[in-house]
């Protein structure tokens, strides 16, 4: 495990300084995304001035749901994104075999073997945003809340690495994928308001099936609500399911891929 | 006569070229829908204040219709063109007896009027099951004609934005951060993407009135649903077509200067 992390931060660092070579660039890229986050969070505070309340979610609420949904989004824009998108042309260019035949496990060292910088700044300026929430007393939750937050965050987290181990797996599987990062974009876009805005049925779907709740609501919920234990073991259970359920697609698509040359 | 014909030739090549992806296609079409439907459901669980002059029908109609004034407006020029200028690609379509804009232009139109179809049936389907709901739409010949005018000003105008700022490729390499500050999230609120204007404070329409933004997609919804008086839509075609003509007369200007300071390298 030691020695896993210590590749790929040797890799890491490598793709840090790669993105430091062109200085200009890489501040640009960080300044852009902050101006998109701020837009982002000016929008909300616009849709207060139509609307009191969005399903029962209030000011303050809405804006701890964003900045969630902004740690989450950005997390997954800087370790996971660049390597789904250098999937499809490993598998396509052969060169997979490669990674393949080092002495180190694959599903990690191609799961994080490169990050993106881009989002670093959102992310930067989620924290700040939650942070301000906390302090200036907007959301005071209970040490449960904060817990079951917590619970609900690393829920999140692994249903999103479960979803993008198979995506990663079709990749290899149908060879051909080009669209595969942006079908996880497509999961984001379900997930920038609360699951109350949604029917009934789709609701339960997305906490008690396909577990997309967890990526904001059920995290802001806990934050702004108090904890909810039942739904946190529902989704304990369901990241469970979801990330066996990957790790065994993950080695079908090794176990069928046929080399294309490299 | 030999240029109309290559230019049919080139519109029907690009047909073919949208149809050989075909689920490429049907995937962006799911994911041009979606958000469009997440923010539908959010704005029919609000509860609404006073003085906001949507009611849940109208903000059904509102995101019912925006996919398709949204996916005909818009442009992706600001990718690809800059990079046709890195890659050198460019040089060869510098060389063919057209303007390579004309290419871009037919690749949009083709892949806009394929995906069209694919909007049509998922929407239609909604707007059917929802159609109780729905404010009367009061279409007549004059409306028609209007929409179809104010939908080819935001085809126009959304192109004209896009391409202008593709331009600046020819001098920097951050033309995505340039478009991600001005164009992404600043688009989708001052365009009525998230918020519809109508909505909105007057201190805010007002400036939102003004800049171009309005006028590639919330202009042609505000004027379906009817609300807008005809001095304002008058006003508005005015503030549209002379953001237009703004942007392709400053277009013109950097292409023109763009060329004389591109130096190929590859092709």
């Amino acid at each position: 495990m030691l020695r896993l992390m210590r590749i790929l931060l040797h890799f890491w660092k490598a793709g840090l300084m790669q993105a430091m070579e062109y200085r200009a660039g890489f501040l640009i890229g960080m300044f852009a995304n902050t101006c998109d986050f701020t837009f982002g969070l000016i929008q909300y505070v616009l849709f207060f001035s139509a609307a009191k309340s969005i399903a029962g979610w209030e000011t303050s609420q809405m804006l701890t749901l964003y900045a969630i949904f902004m740690t989450m989004f950005s997390l997954h824009f800087i370790f996971l994104y660049p390597n789904l998108e250098a999937m499809s042309r490993l598998v396509n260019r052969g060169e997979l075999d490669l990674a393949l035949l080092k002495p180190a496990s694959a599903q990690v060292i191609l799961s994080f073997r490169h990050l993106s910088f881009d989002e670093f700044g959102s992310f930067l300026a989620s924290q700040a945003l939650l942070l301000s929430l906390l302090v200036s007393g907007s959301i005071s939750p209970s040490w449960h809340g904060l817990a079951g937050f917590g619970v609900a965050v690393v829920c999140g987290l692994s249903f999103i690495y479960a979803s993008f181990l198979i995506l990663m797996s079709l990749t290899i599987i149908f060879e051909k994928m080009h669209n595969t990062a942006d079908l996880l974009w497509s999961l984001f876009s379900l997930t920038r308001y609360p699951v109350d805005v949604y029917p009934r049925w789709m609701r339960s779907l997305f906490l008690a099936v396909i577990p997309i709740g967890f990526i904001s609501s059920v995290p802001a919920s806990m934050l702004t609500r108090g904890s909810d234990w039942p739904v946190l073991l529902t989704g304990v259970g369901l990241s469970i399911v979801f990330l066996v359920l990957a790790r065994r697609a993950w080695v079908a698509a090794l176990r069928g891929y046929c080399s294309a040359g490299g | 006569m030999a240029l109309k014909n290559s230019l049919s030739r080139l519109f029907l090549a690009h047909l073919q070229v949208t149809l050989a992806y075909r689920g490429q296609m049907l995937l962006w079409t799911m994911q041009e829908m979606l958000i469009p439907l997440v923010l539908m459901s959010a704005w029919l669980s609000i509860e609404r204040v006073e003085g906001n002059p949507y009611g849940p029908g109208d903000y059904l109609l509102y995101y019912l219709a925006l996919p398709i004034v949204r996916n005909l407006s818009d442009c992706w020029t600001v990718h690809s063109l800059p990079a046709q200028v890195r890659e050198g690609v460019l040089s060869r379509e510098l060389l063919k007896p057209m303007h390579p804009l004309w290419s871009h232009l037919f690749e949009h139109l083709a892949m806009k009027i394929l995906q069209l179809g694919t909007f049509l049936v998922p929407l239609s389907a909604l707007g059917w099951y929802y159609f109780d709901q729905l404010p009367a739409l009061h279409l007549s010949l004059a409306k028609i004609c209007l929409l179809g005018l104010v939908v080819l000003l935001a085809m126009a105008l959304r192109f004209a934005m896009n391409t202008t700022l593709a331009f600046t490729g020819f001098w920097i390499e951050q033309v995505d951060s340039l478009h991600l500050v001005i164009n992404s999230a600043f688009w989708a609120m001052m365009a009525g993407m998230v918020v519809p204007l109508e909505t909105l404070p007057p201190a805010f329409r007002a400036v939102a009135d003004l800049l171009p933004y309005r006028y590639t997609l919330s202009f042609p919804l505000e004027i379906l649903r009817g609300g807008l008086p005809g001095v304002e839509i008058l006003r508005g075609l005015l503030i549209g077509l002379l953001w237009l003509a703004l942007l392709a007369w400053t277009g013109r200007g950097l292409w023109r200067r763009g060329l004389r300071e591109y130096t190929a390298y590859g092709g």
